[in-house]
């Protein structure tokens, strides 16, 4: 089963508005289902939410895992065909939920297929490696100024700086009634801050996926970490993920639904779009400001505009883009394909 | 993967992989400085997860790797 499902859900006043925002309370169910073990009331979960998102790579490939997971090895077999064949792989050798199909000989041709298909490019470089286990990183900020590295931990909410000379230290902590997953980050350099995502996560130590949702921004003054800004939102929403600085001051958060903490504003709101990007993750602006970039998984790349809320999904983006990174001086996107991979 | 786009940034011109399947690093998410992206991710996970860990998190508890490459 790919992970992505529980963050990424919208208010289940939308599901009346828009199949895929159905869909997506559908899959919620599915992870709660798979947590309960109750791997029948997943498979059925999934089902309805594949029939009102057909399009959605994660749904399929965890309906696979369904149906592996309670006996159903042919129909597994032709899902995940149908995602290899469209070069698409959550890791199916080594996810423990398909186990019961690694004696097939279909499911060591489906390999055998996989492995043929993906061609290895590599440029870059190994900067650094921590040896500790389960820091679970997820966002990267880099001041400029100081040359100084940030990075999160999803496990315990912990912020880490790395030196110019390459020494690690604990730089502060994301909480709110308790600690939260360190997610996006970003350096703000015009207000001396470090802008961190905190959200209670599946990955959290002691997550409690019953509790009312904990998400908010933070901001963390650059130089001694003290934290100086906390905007929370609404306990309804089950998610946020990353954040970007505007030219503006604007500061946009992505995540089950977009916010903002308008320049000179002491306070988050949601941004409002037309149409609902049915939750978002990576985010970025545009050089001149006036154009908000997000991944949503279920439409792909959204291209915003900020005057307006108007957006228009980027033509010729794959919809199985996952993160998005950042945007240059130039008009170029960075586009990661992350663990969690393609779909909602 | 680097996407360029076209002037009214409506749509996708080019896209260039800059790195894919490397089995040493799972990445998450990078930042840009000048003209190189440094990304983070997970190294690959422990056969076992470690007693302190729920074991279905094994498949996140890699080492954090750091990684720098070219946006050229």
């Amino acid at each position: 089963m790919t992970l992505a499902a529980c963050l990424m859900t919208v208010e289940p006043a939308l599901a009346q508005q828009h199949p895929v925002a159905e869909a997506q309370i559908h899959q919620r169910d599915a992870a709660q289902s798979y947590r309960d073990g109750d791997f029948e009331g997943f498979t059925r979960s999934l089902e309805t939410a594949l029939e009102l998102n057909p399009a959605s790579f994660a749904t399929r490939y965890n309906l696979a895992c369904g149906y592996a997971l309670t006996g159903r090895t042919t129909e597994s077999l032709d899902l995940l065909e149908k995602l290899i064949r469209a070069k698409v792989d959550f890791g199916i050798t080594r996810d423990p939920d398909l186990t019961s199909l690694h004696d097939t000989d279909r499911f060591r041709e489906l390999v055998t297929l996989l492995e043929s298909s993906i061609v290895p490019v590599s440029n870059s470089s190994a900067r650094m490696t921590i040896d500790q286990l389960g820091l679970i990183p997820e966002g990267i900020a880099i001041d400029e100024e100081t040359n100084r590295m940030f990075f999160g931990s999803m496990r315990d909410g912990n912020i880490f700086v790395v030196d110019s000379q390459g020494m690690m230290s604990k730089f502060a902590v994301v909480r709110h009634d308790g600690k939260l997953a360190a997610i996006g980050l970003t350096v703000d350099n015009a207000r001396h801050l470090l802008w961190s995502i905190g959200t209670a996560f599946f990955q959290m130590e002691d997550f409690d996926a019953e509790a009312p949702g904990r998400a908010g921004v933070f901001g963390f003054d650059l130089t001694t970490g003290e934290l100086k800004h906390e905007y929370m939102a609404d306990s309804s929403v089950q998610g946020l993920n990353d954040v970007v600085v505007a030219p503006s001051g604007d500061v946009f958060v992505s995540g089950a639904v977009l916010h903002v903490v308008r320049a000179g504003s002491d306070e988050m709101v949601p941004f409002t779009t037309t149409p609902d990007p049915f939750g978002s993750n990576g985010i970025t602006t545009d050089p001149a400001g006036k154009t908000l970039f997000v991944s949503s998984y279920p439409v792909g790349i959204a291209a915003i505009d900020i005057a307006s809320g108007a957006f228009s999904t980027l033509r010729r983006t794959y919809r199985f883009t996952g993160l998005m990174a950042c945007i240059g001086t130039k008009a170029i996107l960075l586009v990661f394909r992350t663990a969690f991979g393609p779909g909602d | 993967m680097r996407m360029s786009l076209n002037e009214d940034l409506t749509a996708v011109t080019d896209v260039r992989v800059i790195e894919f399947a490397n089995d040493a690093i799972t990445p998450t998410t990078g930042a840009i400085v000048g003209s190189e992206i440094h990304y983070v991710g997970q190294g690959p996970a422990p056969e076992t997860a470690p007693s302190q860990f729920p074991a279905g998190l094994r498949q996140f508890l890699g080492k954090v790797v750091i990684m720098t490459a070219p946006l050229n």
